[in-house]
Parts: C-alpha cells; sequence; structure tokens
C-alpha cells in the first residue's frame, strides 16, 4: 500500500516532461496579407488585372492555371522596384475565392558583396519587412475589394 | 619633420590619383539582364533541368493540385516568382536565393528544390558563376521548406474542420 502511494511522486516530471514534448501542430502557414471574396475564379482574376493596370503595375508573371500574377511597381522617388506576387486560390466551392499579395522590395542584384548584405538586412530587419509588406499589400486588396463591389 | 611630412603628402597625393583612376567593373550576370528587361527573357527550365537535388520530399495520399496549392502558397511567401508551369510543374522565384520548385506528378506526388545558380551564370565568360551560395545560407533559404510544405499540405486534410464550416 506505501509503495503504490509513493510511485506518483517520482512520474511527476516524467508526465511533465511528456507532455510539454506534446504540441498541437500548427494547422497551416498563414499569410497576413489575404482577402476571402464570394465571387468565382474567373471574375477575380479579371479584376485583379484591372487593379494592377490601374496603379501602373508592369506584369512580370501571368499563369492563369495556377492562379499566379506578379507585378513590378517601380518608384521613382528612391529608384527600387516593389515585386508584388499575387496569389488567385481557387476552393472546391466555387463561389469562394481567396487573393494573397505578398511584396518584395528589390534592385539589381549585381554582385556577391551586394547579396550577402541584402541577405543580411532581410533576417535582421524583419519588422521592417512585415510593416511594409502590410501596406502594400493592404493598399492594393482594399482596391481589388472595391472594385469587385462596384460590379 | 619636413622630410616626413613630403613623404606623407606624396603617398596622400599617390593614393588620390590611383583611386581617381580605377573604374567600378560590374559582372554583368543572365540574373541582372533578366531584372533589366523586367524578366520578359525568362524561359522555364525544360522538366528534366529542372530536376534538382538540393531537397525532395515525397508526399504520398494527396493529388497533385493540393501539392500544387500548397507550393504556391508557400513559394510567394519566399520570393517573387518569375516562372511557373502546372502543366510542367515548375515553379521558379527570386529573392536573396533564388530557387526553383519541381513537383513530380505522380502517385506518390515528389517535390523537388534546388537554387538557381545558373541565372549568376557570367555574360562575357558562361563558365564562371558569379555566385556561389554558402551550404549555410541555402540551409536557411530551404531548411524547413520541404517541412511546411508537408504540413502545409496535410494540414487541409487532417483539420478538416477547420474549413468545412467557412464553406471552403
Amino acid at each position: 500500500m506505501r509503495k503504490l502511494r509513493k510511485k506518483p511522486h517520482w512520474l511527476v516530471p516524467f508526465i511533465v516532461f511528456f507532455i510539454g514534448c506534446a504540441s498541437v501542430p500548427t494547422a497551416e502557414y498563414p499569410m497576413e496579407n489575404e482577402r476571402a471574396f464570394s465571387a468565382p475564379f474567373d471574375e477575380i482574376w479579371d479584376k485583379t488585372s484591372m487593379v494592377v493596370k490601374d496603379i501602373g503595375g508592369s506584369i512580370i508573371l501571368e499563369d492563369k492555371p495556377s492562379g499566379l500574377i506578379t507585378y513590378k511597381i517601380h518608384d521613382t522617388y528612391t529608384s527600387a522596384n516593389t515585386y508584388v506576387n499575387v496569389y488567385i486560390r481557387r476552393h472546391r466551392n466555387m463561389m469562394f475565392t481567396t487573393v494573397y499579395a505578398v511584396p518584395y522590395v528589390c534592385s539589381v542584384y549585381t554582385g556577391k558583396r551586394e547579396i550577402e548584405g541584402r541577405i543580411k538586412l532581410q533576417f535582421e530587419d524583419v519588422s521592417f519587412r512585415k510593416n511594409f509588406s502590410k501596406d502594400v499589400s493592404n493598399i492594393f486588396l482594399q482596391r481589388l475589394e472595391k472594385k469587385i463591389a462596384a460590379r | 619633420m619636413r622630410r616626413n611630412l613630403k613623404a606623407l603628402g606624396l603617398c596622400l597625393g599617390l593614393v588620390w590619383i590611383v583611386s581617381c583612376g580605377t573604374k567600378i567593373v560590374r559582372t554583368e550576370t543572365e540574373m541582372y539582364h533578366l531584372f533589366e528587361k523586367d524578366f520578359k527573357e525568362f524561359h522555364l527550365p525544360d522538366v528534366v533541368k529542372a530536376k534538382p537535388n538540393w531537397g525532395t520530399k515525397t508526399l504520398p495520399y494527396v493529388t497533385f493540385d493540393e501539392v500544387w496549392d500548397s507550393v504556391l502558397i508557400l513559394s510567394t511567401q519566399d520570393g517573387f516568382i518569375i516562372g511557373s508551369s502546372k502543366e510542367t510543374g515548375v515553379v521558379v522565384g527570386v529573392h536573396y536565393v533564388p530557387f526553383i520548385i519541381f513537383v513530380e506528378k505522380g502517385e506518390p506526388v515528389k517535390v523537388y528544390i534546388d537554387v538557381m545558380e545558373d541565372l549568376y551564370r557570367r555574360l562575357d565568360d558562361p563558365k564562371k558563376i558569379a555566385v556561389l551560395f554558402k551550404p549555410s545560407i541555402l540551409h536557411l533559404a530551404f531548411g524547413d521548406f520541404l517541412e511546411k510544405l508537408a504540413t502545409q499540405v496535410y494540414s487541409d486534410l487532417k483539420w478538416k474542420y477547420l474549413y468545412e464550416d467557412k464553406g471552403l
């Protein structure tokens, strides 16, 4: 009877350890820059192309089967280029479409030093990157929302 | 003292003359060329050439479409996409490390990822590559991509309740 009472004491750290190891898996790697629309894919695709033209973006890539558009905006003041990936995602329910917009700022890569410097900056300045990314994609997504609402 | 000053002046003068005479030479690569022309001349590599060897992941019990969707969700967060084809299953993106992803159709679906070092081939001497990425940098860039991909692909199947209520 005594032995049974003692057992739980040395078991407690093990139980705590095993519970600590168990974690709920992350369901997805969510993008913060997204909007869900109750409209079919084709309509969203056309409206997205219109918004890209409206904001003066030049198309880098258009792949309709994949639902992918990449466009570039040139900032004449800083002479930096911003490249934006737009992924228009189809769903099982054809009346729903999600749009993701992820921007990147780049200049022309010329040599190793510049790239290594860039890598360092990219990894160090995460908060700046996140804020910038949110601003650019929000502007794009808001315009898209207005365009869709105006149908 | 005067001699020393004269020598110092002479040295500084020489340094100034030499620095004025140097010309910054830019090594032009295919990447440089592509950026200049907004990637209009970029052609997706064919499937055989695009079968990279840096990392591979086999994904059973899922369709090509499910994997392709997850690849796009993740790769658009890893760089801006300059070329993609659902038909051939190839995605090429550019960021701090240019990458190529190949999704091989079949059962099970296989995914390959690699660095596109070819884009840094020198235009004046195509045998030489201007930028060679260190394995440590590649590990940072690609290390967990395939693991993330597996989680992304299977999340839709394992946690259906997250999506069913929304009608997605």
